[in-house]
């Protein structure tokens, strides 16, 4: 597979989002402001060397600096435009292209991301300064990049699922909804409302693969997950990724046959 | 004049949500998750505690559905407003100016979302519970209640609409009024959670605090009249601030594009 199309639109879509950086500042809120919210909550019930499910105040508010980090910067519901180009003919022009179509969304998707990632870190950096005196460093130095590896392929598994939601625009006349509500969904059970190890029925959250994307990074930050856990969670982890590239080729190749680019 | 441009703004917009009922009531799916998350998190917390700050079970989940029902009604009717940036870049604003109806107004109503207002019996849902858990309200406290719904609307929708009004000094500005929407974070949380200047400034300048709380405050008999002055003297604060933006914003427009 030739890699440069995917390179370069990866490359483009970079310097789309950049053209407009204030835009890209502007999200910092979404990294900065609900865990500085939630913190005012967290402390009138862990205030006072409480505990609950395990976190105290310190935990929950770097739980929350870190899972709003990962999930804030998943895109959940891959890229709206795939649906809308189903629906109105307009993907008719994606499939003259002699590269995957899911391939090079896949790599304008990222690229559109890289700025907000690294604005992002700058924002999560802010409010762990403000909240220094809760926000803890894990002390194994190896659980940083750890995390961070699982949270990126936890980006490939949602934009996977994204993906997939998109392509139902080949059955519906509009997928906004679903694919809308996936997200919200999506955003639930990774963790970024909630810890999932502290919500009644924890063992149906903790079964499906969205806590890859927030709540299972942010245990390895926070040294509760063991090393030896890895292994396991990492062949879980793939198992679901490759049954979404699964599922998303088989319905593609589905949609494709209904398909008709008449648009309307 | 006014009103009735905008109630047929409104049957137009009903007529094309119907057309997508299927994606609609995925909508509904969607506002159930975000409403439960809401309940969850507060189930979690009193599985384990009696009281947040002063705060019962029954008073949390009543906040939970007021916000709901605020958040659904903004969505629903003045959703319009977010296409002032947009309109702005691309020079299309006098699409709205040439209309005989004043324009502030025009732009917040002319996208009604029915899919929010299939939403709203969430909210009122969870209220319903959550009342069932305070007993002893009585039915005349609903008056002030819906009163200070009323006024927390209006302060959110000027708030949206200053904050969309930069986009006459800012060339894009898609993702600012999510601030708006993020900060809303702060209205989840039960009042007492906040002290001492974060309190002071979550009741003034950025008063989301009052936006659910004030309301329910009124509802369970913690809070007066003084709740509902507070709030018409930070709504006329926040009309006269968006009045005096759209002005000098139009001055600053150019219908250039670009």
């Amino acid at each position: 597979m030739r890699l440069r199309p995917y390179l370069r639109a990866l490359q483009v879509q970079t310097q789309v989002t950049l053209r407009y950086r204030g835009n890209v500042f502007a999200f910092l809120s979404y990294v900065l402001i609900p865990p500085l919210a939630v913190f005012f909550l967290w402390r009138a019930v862990l205030g006072g060397e409480r505990a609950l499910g395990g976190y105290d105040l310190s935990t929950m508010v770097t739980y929350y600096i870190v899972t709003q980090y990962f999930v804030a910067n998943t895109a959940f519901s891959a890229w709206t435009d795939i649906g809308e180009e189903i629906r109105d003919g307009r993907l008719t022009l994606w499939l003259l292209r002699p590269a995957s179509h899911y391939g090079l969304y896949f790599a304008r998707n990222i690229g559109g991301w890289i700025p907000y990632w690294i604005a992002g870190l700058l924002g999560a950096a802010a409010v762990a300064g403000i909240l220094h005196r809760y926000f803890l460093l894990p002390q194994e130095p190896w659980r940083i990049p750890m995390a961070v590896g699982f949270w990126l392929l936890g980006v490939v598994l949602a934009f996977t699922w994204g993906y997939i939601l998109n392509l139902l625009s080949f059955w519906t006349e509009r997928s906004t909804g679903i694919v809308l509500m996936a997200d919200a969904a999506a955003v639930f059970l990774a963790g970024g409302f909630v810890p999932l190890d502290i919500l009644p029925l924890k063992e149906i959250w903790l079964l499906l693969p969205f806590r890859f994307a927030g709540w299972f990074p942010t245990q390895i930050y926070l040294g509760r997950v063991g090393f030896a856990e890895l292994p396991r969670e990492l062949g879980l982890l793939l198992g679901w990724l490759l049954t979404f590239l699964v599922l998303q080729k088989l319905i593609w190749r589905l949609g494709l046959r209904r398909y008709q680019g008449a648009g309307g | 004049m006014a009103l009735r441009a905008v109630l047929r703004l409104i049957s137009l917009r009903v007529k094309w949500e119907l057309f997508f009922r299927l994606d609609a009531l995925f909508g509904f799916v969607g506002g159930l998750v975000q409403v439960m998350a809401g309940v969850l998190l507060f189930e979690a917390i009193y599985g384990r505690t009696q009281a947040i700050a002063g705060w019962t079970r029954g008073e949390a989940l009543a906040l939970v559905g007021t916000l709901s029902i605020l958040l659904e009604l903004e969505r629903a009717l003045l959703r319009g407003l977010q296409r002032l940036p947009e309109l702005v870049e691309e020079g299309l604003l006098e699409h709205f100016l040439t209309r005989p109806v004043p324009t502030p107004l025009l732009l917040a109503f002319h996208r009604v979302n029915l899919r929010a207002l299939w939403r709203l019996p969430l909210g009122i849902g969870v209220l319903a519970y959550a009342l069932s858990l305070l007993p002893g309200i009585p039915g005349w406290r609903f008056v002030p209640f819906t009163l200070s719904l009323v006024l927390s609307l209006a302060v959110y929708g000027l708030m949206v609409f200053c904050l969309v009004c930069l986009s006459f000094w800012l060339i894009r500005m898609q993702n600012f009024f999510w601030l708006v929407y993020d900060l809303a974070e702060f209205a989840r949380y039960p009042a007492g959670v906040y002290r001492g200047a974060i309190r002071f400034l979550l009741t003034t300048v950025l008063p989301l605090v009052l936006l659910a709380n004030f309301p329910v405050l009124l509802l369970t008999g913690r809070g007066g009249a003084s709740l509902l002055l507070h709030q018409a003297l930070v709504l006329a604060g926040f009309a006269t601030l968006g009045m005096l933006l759209w002005r000098r914003g139009l001055r600053r427009y150019q219908g250039a594009g670009g």
